[in-house]
């Protein structure tokens, strides 16, 4: 799903990978690039083992085959028949990624998270044969490494670097920035608190377009045209790794296009700073949020039968959220719930931001220029809560009906000695606010109890809304660990948020990334949006390297349109990655060869295929056209992983563990393209 | 003791093919000479002969078929020779938006030179080269005989053993072409060992010890230059000290000494290498399949066949 902001909203229906990820994501790599590995490797041996034993050195040289490589397709074989055999005696599945893959239809929200790492028999399996067959096609490939010369390599970036500034590209980029130049609201007219989201997304794109198409051009050209011009001739009789010219290309074009967009990002940086910026614009968007986020989950009385409540599809076509009924004797809930607390939670003052934004879904009319009204309740595990049992009654209880007795006893008494006598104990944590006595008593509490609830909170559709936690709830959370409650029942949270809506008729639309906890106050500032700005631009930048590696890599082989195609089409399909995994496992009425019969029989695409051998036949190749699809997909590139873009417009802190870890998925992307280009380039007769 | 040989190919060929696998041409078939250290060799022949082929096959530019190619004793596809080794493509295929002096920093950054040493070389070559003054324009506006010069520059900046050089006097003014004649020599005398193919036969005779020359991929000829140029089927007397009559003619030697002059030289006359190129390629074309064959061979082939 795309990542651009729907109704400025950040959409999380991807979690980002963060250093807790990688051990997982490094088995993923392993176990599809040592796929496409292991058919390289036999391929390279069986072309090697063609050539006769009398062949010339030379030849030898070229594409010799070492003991090392024969044991690593040995052991690699090995690997892969037993993964097989493992398949078809249906043992040690893939309990921990397979389930997520498997489980959505088309069009259904799936959250996209990074893969676990699996100790079942049949990911190891699967592992370990990518990891020989790694292992085995790259020894040649560290080998040429171990040969390769820095000084080589960088005179081979500068000549990239001259080439692409003295070929005038530098003004032609200049051509097309001026445009950007411009106060964009004055060709996006929009909302002022939009103004810098429009102004962010369309320097962002201009950016964008400018800095990938330029790469793709200059990376997928290089090579071949360095053959057509028969340059490579007085290159290649140097001492010169032929890697080293793949090498010097994508650093020469990194580095050129890198000054590039730090000047781009500067310059738009320094615009957005001198440009008088609408104050409810910097409410939203000149801050660096860093949010804690939990994970969501509905419930409902019906859990007390044993069913499940997974929110309420109002049938809109985008169903990234999921709906609750508003009404006070509603017992459904959105609950968030946060397996850990963070140590930094709540140790600078008394209380804690929760931001949210929800969709709200009008049943009536309402009233006009009044949202709906909300209940947030947090607890920690200390304070665990149950459904009610009665149809009318929409409050949900503590699990030791003591416990709550004693806070209710405790709170009156704090809200006398705290000199609120002769109050409303409610009123009182009603309208407690950080910083006065009242909000003394409420953390006290909280700290106590684990438990705090916000009454009456108006929200608004699509508005950023805001309470204040007292601290003392994670501090209660922090004094020990949640007990299990059996065998196989998950560890309970740490601490829980339930949200429910009172007002009557209105139902409510929650997503996971709608309700977070803050570390702290975000204050609007030119610093930490410009921090922010710059880290949304590594985001860009690794896009650019990708684009880069993959022209250069196909610039080794193709001709420049063909390798410019290549890399378009692999990148562009980035973006489409979901619809080519529901393609890939089968989610849509079929696949193209039934699409043909239904065509070619005037039938409804919802048709039921019957038994004639054209259709058993058409039905056949789908399956294999969904193989085939499967395999590709691993070479498409995960584009919206280096997307900051809506963070950046949100106002979110883009934290820097997971530019690190952009930056680990693009090396790791790029690695199996190289060693690919390793042997292409080494196969090559240039002055063929 | 038998110089070293820096050049060395086994029975190298070269066969394109097309798309499908077919065999499209051969370009060299079957190749084996020995070049050794410290001479000047040339190899001839016609366009399409094999010349550039056999080079590319040298420089490790083309793989080759059958048959293998060996550079001080590397196998060709070795990148470590390429050290010791200095090539003039036939045209100046270098960078044209680099200048002299970046073109030769650049190649010099190839090799690992240190900047000390690359700096100090690329000056020394501007001006061998003699285009000190032309330093700093980029290589677009050189002339075609400027181009050649600095891609010689670039050849020679890793002060090589051995020197490759495709056509080098190719698009140079006659004085030009005595400079780079000079300078193959002034090579030769400093030891190193010079392979260079050329369409100019006068330069080649004027500069090479021994050449080899190609037709249609075949080698057809291999030698020292002067016994090449020999005329093995006629004997060439000078004399001094009368007058040539015709009866002079008639009775050559006997007539010399009869008449009291005095016998100064006595062998075969010499051709030109342009005639004996020439007659090569009639022959070649003439008898298809026709072969250079080494002394030893010959006499085996004479033997056999009598």
């Amino acid at each position: 799903m795309s990542s651009l902001p729907l109704f400025g909203l950040l959409i999380l229906d991807r979690e980002h990978a963060a250093p807790v990820h990688f051990l997982g994501l490094f088995q993923a790599w392993l176990q599809d690039a040592g796929g496409f590995a292991a058919l390289g490797l036999l391929a390279y041996i069986a072309y090697a083992l063609r050539t006769p034993p009398e062949q010339a050195e030379s030849a030898k040289h070229r594409s010799g085959v070492n003991s090392w490589m024969l044991l690593m397709a040995v052991l690699a074989t090995l690997c892969y028949a037993g993964y097989f055999a493992l398949i078809l005696t249906g043992k040690g599945r893939d309990t921990v990624n397979l389930a997520q893959y498997m489980q959505a239809g088309p069009g259904t929200y799936v959250k996209h998270e990074p893969p676990q790492f699996a100790t079942d028999y049949q990911p190891l399996v699967l592992t370990l044969g990518g990891l020989f067959a790694l292992l085995g096609i790259g020894q040649p490939f560290a080998a040429s490494l171990a040969r390769i010369r820095f000084r080589r390599i960088w005179a081979l970036t500068i000549l990239g670097f001259k080439e692409a500034v003295r070929s005038r590209l530098f003004w032609v980029f200049l051509f097309f920035l001026i445009p950007v130049l411009f106060p964009t609201h004055w060709f996006y007219p929009g909302k002022a608190e939009d103004q810098l989201r429009t102004t962010i997304g369309v320097t962002g794109f201009v950016s964008m377009v400018l800095l990938l198409l330029s790469a793709g051009l200059l990376a997928a050209f290089s090579i071949p045209n360095d053959i057509k011009n028969q340059n490579i001739y007085t290159v290649l009789t140097k001492p010169v790794e032929r890697f080293e010219i793949v090498l010097g290309r994508f650093f020469g074009y990194g580095f050129l296009l890198s000054i590039a967009l730090v000047g781009m990002t500067t310059i738009g940086w320094l615009f957005i700073f001198s440009t008088k910026v609408d104050e409810s614009a910097a409410s939203e968007s000149y801050l660096a949020r860093d949010p804690v986020r939990g994970t969501l989950e509905f419930r409902s009385r019906r859990e007390l039968r044993g069913e499940r409540f997974e929110g309420t599809n109002v049938g809109r076509e985008f169903d990234y959220r999921r709906y609750i009924a508003g009404d006070p004797s509603s017992s459904q809930r959105a609950v968030w719930h946060y397996a850990s607390v963070p140590s930094s939670l709540g140790k600078n003052g008394d209380s804690v931001p929760c931001e949210f934004t929800f969709d709200i879904f009008r049943m009536t009319k309402g009233e006009e220029n009044r949202g709906v009204d909300m209940t947030i309740r947090v607890v920690t595990w200390q304070t665990p809560q149950i459904p009610p049992r009665d149809q009318g009654d929409g409050t949900w209880r503590w699990a030791d009906p003591a416990r709550q007795k004693a806070y209710e006893d405790d709170l009156k008494k704090a809200v006398e000695e705290a000199g609120f006598a002769g109050q409303n104990p409610a009123a009182v944590v009603a309208g407690a606010r950080p910083g006065t006595p009242a909000w003394k008593v409420v953390n006290d509490l909280a700290k106590k109890y684990g438990y705090y609830e916000f009454a009456g909170k108006e929200v608004f559709d699509y508005q950023f809304s805001k309470i204040a936690v007292p601290s003392g709830i994670f501090e209660n959370a922090r004094e020990g660990y949640p007990p299990k409650l059996g065998e196989n029942e998950p560890t309970p949270p740490m601490v829980s948020v339930f949200v429910n809506c009172t007002t009557r008729g209105q139902m409510v639309g929650m997503a996971e990334g709608d309700l977070y906890f803050l570390r702290s106050e975000p204050v609007p500032s030119h610093w930490a949006f410009a921090q922010n700005y710059f880290k949304s631009a590594f985001g860009l930048w690794c896009r650019m390297m990708l684009v880069i590696g993959l022209a250069v890599t196909c610039s080794t082989y193709f001709a420049g349109v063909i390798g410019f195609l290549i890399t378009a089409a692999l990148y562009l399909g980035g973006y489409f990655s979901e619809h080519i995994a529901d393609v890939a496992k089968g989610s849509y009425l079929g696949g193209p060869f039934k699409a043909m019969n239904q065509l070619l029989e005037a039938k409804a695409p919802t048709a039921q295929m019957g038994d004639t051998p054209v259709e058993k036949a058409a039905l056949t190749l789908d399956t294999g056209f969904s193989w085939l699809v499967r395999r590709v997909i691993n070479l498409i590139p995960d584009i919206d992983a280096f997307t900051w873009t809506s963070f950046l417009s949100e106002g979110f802190n883009i934290p820097p563990a997971y530019l690190l870890m952009n930056l680990a998925v693009l090396v790791g992307y790029l690695l199996p393209w190289f060693i690919l280009a390793f042997y292409l380039m080494r196969s090559r007769e240039v002055a063929a | 003791m038998a110089a070293e040989v820096v050049v060395e190919t086994r029975n190298l060929t070269k066969v394109y093919r097309d798309f499908w696998g077919r065999r499209k041409k051969v370009a060299l078939n079957a190749l084996d000479l020995q070049i050794h250290k410290g001479e000047i060799f040339g190899l001839l022949g016609p366009n399409g002969s094999g010349k550039t082929t056999t080079i590319k096959l040298l420089l490790g530019l083309l793989f080759p078929t059958n048959g293998d190619a060996f550079v001080f004793g590397e196998p060709a596809a070795k990148v470590e020779k390429n050290e010791r080794i200095g090539y003039l493509p036939e045209e100046s295929y270098l960078y044209r938006f680099l200048n002299a002096e970046e073109t030769l920093d650049f190649y010099g950054r190839l090799f690992d030179i240190p900047s000390d040493v690359r700096r100090k070389r690329a000056a020394e070559l501007i001006e061998l080269v003699d285009l000190a003054r032309d330093k700093k324009r980029i290589l677009r506006e050189y002339s075609k005989g400027m181009r050649q010069r600095i891609g010689l520059a670039q050849a020679l900046i890793n002060d090589p053993d051995l020197v490759i050089l495709d056509e080098p006097t190719s698009g140079l003014d006659p004085l030009g072409t005595r400079w780079m004649k000079d300078l193959i020599l002034d090579l030769k005398r400093k030891g190193k060992t010079v392979l260079m193919c050329s369409h100019r036969l006068d330069d080649v005779q004027d500069v090479c010890d021994r050449i080899a020359i190609l037709y249609g991929g075949d080698l057809q000829e291999l030698g020292a230059v002067d016994r090449l140029v020999e005329d093995q089927k006629r004997l060439e007397i000078r004399a001094s000290g009368v007058n040539l009559t015709d009866d002079l003619k008639r009775e050559l030697t006997a007539v010399v000494e009869k008449h009291g002059g005095k016998l100064e030289t006595f062998g075969h006359p010499t051709t030109t290498l342009e005639d004996l190129f020439l007659r090569i390629v009639e022959e070649s074309k003439a008898r298809p399949g026709r072969r250079f064959l080494p002394p030893a061979e010959t006499a085996t082939a004479t033997t056999a066949s009598s």
